[in-house]
């Protein structure tokens, strides 16, 4: 049964691959993601197996925590990070086949580890036990070791993924659901950009802390190991093994909870406020325009509340731009202004929402498509949404920045030039939006999130990049110079402020035309683009 | 005919007309040039095996498509020279699409009337007695996500009646529905037909277009191997017969699955 889980999940890749024909961008994301993979493998192996005499001992130690334990943590919340988590993994399309638990587990630790990412780690495992397997007596517990760190990033991953979905059933869990991914993202995302900037020597004291977690403990049974301190070693090997127990033990117990009840995966239970069937324009919609521009901006903030998947979004947009302006301004000696102000680059990991603007709800579009809603339709609440992910991380990193600075005054400036170059940035957005577009799942069932199937998660990060490209050098003088006024001369604020929200309003109104024009000659290719069931 | 003889009327335009309509996937050929004429306030079948065209013609009549070749009008409207227009004249139901998951039934169909700029009374009073007439009005408030695949169905055509279209398309309306439902979705469609509405319903289930259709096209291999008024091309013989025998007979089991006896 374990051979036919890895030729499910092999077929599923193979087939995954095979869709990208025709689509340009979904190649270029595929054979970007290969060959970063590749690096990945060769670059780390080269430093791993270099473990065996080349680092001396402080360097062995260093690399052999940071890697034991980014391996494992890296496994639990990368997929969330890049939308990795795969069919195989959901019980709900295994639930009709006559598997005993046993046999779906053993399937799934199998099928977990086909694919690029766990190929990455499986080589590194093995360049760890090529390292550091220098004793014969100590070889067991190296390969003991080697075994264990995979494995206990693979089981954490699942348990993780099997918890959330069944979390995501209703407003509260998905909401909670959407924060431990968030956070758990941002976690792998700081450690890993800390890695980038920390110096060697800065590293003692994360390296120090590391081991005592179980992956770190599990670094220094590597090294006892290696000098044949055998049983010093097994003994450290223990709460790694532990951890393998207990999240094994924890996914077995919520897998058997989704095959006993399938439908906990699907659906979000109906909220009150769902009730009047009328109600798009109820509660604070009710001032909306009864237009279909008011009935798309109703939608949008309708889906704001209910969507697990917007919310997560959301909330891990925000809290990885944060993360990374924390990172930057703790680099070198910044001054109090440059911390608060750096923190409009927190809107860097949520601003995919204002260049794919067309690929949220992709499989609704088709509804869009066959009515035929005016042009102001099709952005207004598109916009919105844009909006909300440009503006909030940066609320959230400025007025964090300003806590700890105590700089208002640059908060003051930071959050008045975002407002004011908001609108341009999510015209051109708009405009770019039907050139490039990239479907996100909609969803809080992590088992659904599998939008990097067929690199396009790698592809809607590149277009990502060359969007924030555009905006920095359409939107950034503007907003560099409004800033500067307000701080730096007051008496100009005024005037330098009705130039810029003069420049930002007609980059947006001349964006957001383009776009309508765009969109008119382009709208089935995008539909094609976005549901792949209607191309077919 | 004298002068005093009355000019008998014109007949109508066919509501739906389309000529040479190609689709190509990859190598494959889905739809081969197509012509067809449904007459206006038709029920008309598009009936055809698995896989034959029907739904690609559909969706390339509904602006979901752009077709490789050929074009369509839609009472009287060239789809991909004036989709704007076309999209106002028509509602599709198409088979097995998603709706927005997180609106409830009710907003759904506000959302869409409003996207299709008719006053907001309107839709609500037309919303209501949709839903009420198709067996969801206490679902309303229900989560799209929530429903079940018939009830989705019927959302989707109240959805597609919602802007009292001049044609509707259909793919598969009465897949799991329920009869109850059903008995209430051909009332819904008989009235509109009444109003002078044409109805284009795509099924492989012989039964449902022999009683329903006055009308039908049998698409197989991505062509049209016959078309007309119903009883011309049945020709007194059973529906089931006719296409059976315009697409193929069924491959027979011969001395394979014994296992299965």
């Amino acid at each position: 049964m374990v051979g036919v889980f890895i030729r499910l999940k092999w077929r599923l890749l193979r087939n995954g691959v095979r869709r990208t024909r025709g689509n340009p961008v979904a190649v270029i994301g595929f054979i970007v993601a290969v060959i970063g993979s590749l690096v990945a493998a060769v670059v780390g192996s080269v430093v791993l197996v270099g473990l065996h005499g080349y680092w001396d001992e402080v360097a062995r130690e260093r690399i052999l925590a940071v890697v034991c334990s980014g391996v494992v943590v890296g496994w639990w919340f990368g997929p969330f990070l890049t939308g990795g988590v795969d069919e195989t993994v959901d019980p709900s399309r295994l639930v009709l086949l006559p598997l005993d638990r046993r046999q779906m587990r053993r399937g799934q630790i199998a099928a977990g580890l086909v694919g690029l990412a766990p190929l990455v780690v499986l080589t590194w495992s093995v360049a760890i036990a090529v390292g550091m397997g220098r004793s014969l007596v100590g070889l067991p517990v190296v390969v003991a070791a080697c075994v264990l760190l995979p494995l206990a990033g693979l089981v954490g991953s699942r348990a993780l993924a099997t918890s959330l979905a069944r979390l995501t059933r209703t407003r509260r869990g998905g909401d909670v659901a959407a924060l431990v991914a968030a956070f758990g993202g941002a976690l792998v995302f700081g450690a890993l950009q800390l890695i980038r900037f920390v110096e060697p020597d800065d590293l003692d004291a994360v390296v120090r802390t590391l081991r005592w977690t179980p992956p770190g403990m599990a670094a220094a049974a590597l090294e006892l190991a290696r000098d044949g301190a055998v049983l010093d070693a097994a003994w450290r090997l223990v709460p790694l093994a532990a951890t393998v127990l207990v999240l094994g033990w924890l996914w077995a117990r919520q897998l058997d909870r989704l095959l006993e009840d399938p439908a906990q995966l699907h659906g979000v239970a109906a909220d009150a406020t769902a009730a009047d069937g009328m109600a798009i324009f109820a509660g604070a919609r009710r001032f909306l325009p009864r237009s279909a521009t008011g009935a798309a901006v109703a939608k949008e903030l309708v889906y704001l509340r209910r969507s697990p998947g917007r919310r997560a979004a959301l909330f891990a947009g925000t809290a990885l731009g944060l993360v990374y302006v924390v990172i930057i301004v703790a680099q070198g000696d910044r001054s109090q202004r440059l911390a608060v102000l750096a923190s409009p680059i927190a809107m860097l990991f949520s601003v995919q929402y204002a260049s794919n603007q067309l690929g949220v709800d992709p499989s609704a579009f088709w509804l869009e498509v066959v009515t035929g809603p005016p042009a102001r339709a099709r952005w207004a609440g598109r916009q919105l949404l844009a909006a909300v992910n440009v503006v909030a991380p940066v609320v959230v990193a400025a007025l964090a920045m300003g806590l700890l600075t105590g700089g208002w005054a640059e908060v003051v400036a930071t959050l008045v030039a975002t407002v004011a170059a908001t609108p341009a940035i999510v015209g051109v957005g708009s405009l770019m939006s039907p050139v490039w577009v990239t479907p996100l799942p909609d969803s809080g069932n992590p088992f659904a999130a599998n939008q990097s199937a067929g690199g396009n998660g790698c592809m809607a990060g590149v277009v990502a990049i060359l969007f924030v490209g555009l905006i920095a050098v359409l939107v950034g003088p503007a907003s560099l110079a409004l800033r500067w006024a307000l701080l730096e001369s007051p008496a100009w604020a005024p005037a330098v402020a009705a130039v810029v929200v003069a420049v930002d309003a007609t980059i947006w109104w001349g964006a957001s035309r383009a776009a309508t024009a765009l969109i008119g000659a382009k709208e089935t290719d995008v539909l094609a683009q976005l549901d792949a069931r209607l191309n077919r | 005919m004298t002068a005093t003889d009355p000019v008998p009327a014109a007949p109508a335009p066919p509501a739906v007309v389309v000529r040479g309509l190609t689709k190509v996937f990859d190598q494959k050929v889905a739809v081969a040039g197509i012509d067809l004429d449904v007459p206006s306030g038709s029920f008309f079948g598009l009936v055809g095996p698995n896989g034959a065209g029907k739904s690609t013609t559909m969706k390339m009549c509904t602006c979901l498509l752009r077709p490789d070749g050929g074009t369509a009008w839609v009472d009287g409207v060239e789809v991909w020279t004036d989709p704007a227009e076309a999209k106002r004249r028509m509602g599709a139901l198409p088979d097995d699409l998603p709706l927005f998951e997180r609106l409830s039934g009710g907003e759904l169909l506000t959302f869409l009337g409003a996207f299709r700029g008719l006053p907001t009374p309107e839709v609500a009073s037309r919303s209501a007695e949709l839903l009420e007439v198709l067996g969801l009005a206490d679902d309303a408030g229900v989560l799209v996500a929530d429903y079940s695949t018939g009830m989705r169905k019927k959302l989707s055509l109240a959805a597609a009646l919602l802007h009292a279209p001049r044609v509707v398309f259909l793919d598969e309306p009465f897949e799991s529905v329920d009869p109850v439902s059903a008995r209430a979705i051909q009332e819904v469609l008989a009235l509109f037909r009444s109003g002078g509405g044409t109805v284009v319903l795509s099924s492989h289930v012989m039964d449902t277009v022999e009683r329903l259709c006055d009308h039908l096209a049998i698409v197989h291999e991505g062509r049209i191997v016959a078309t007309g008024a119903i009883e011309a091309v049945r020709d007194g013989r059973r529906l089931e017969d006719v296409f059976i025998e315009a697409v193929g007979g069924p491959t027979s089991v011969g001395d394979q699955l014994h296992w299965l006896a």
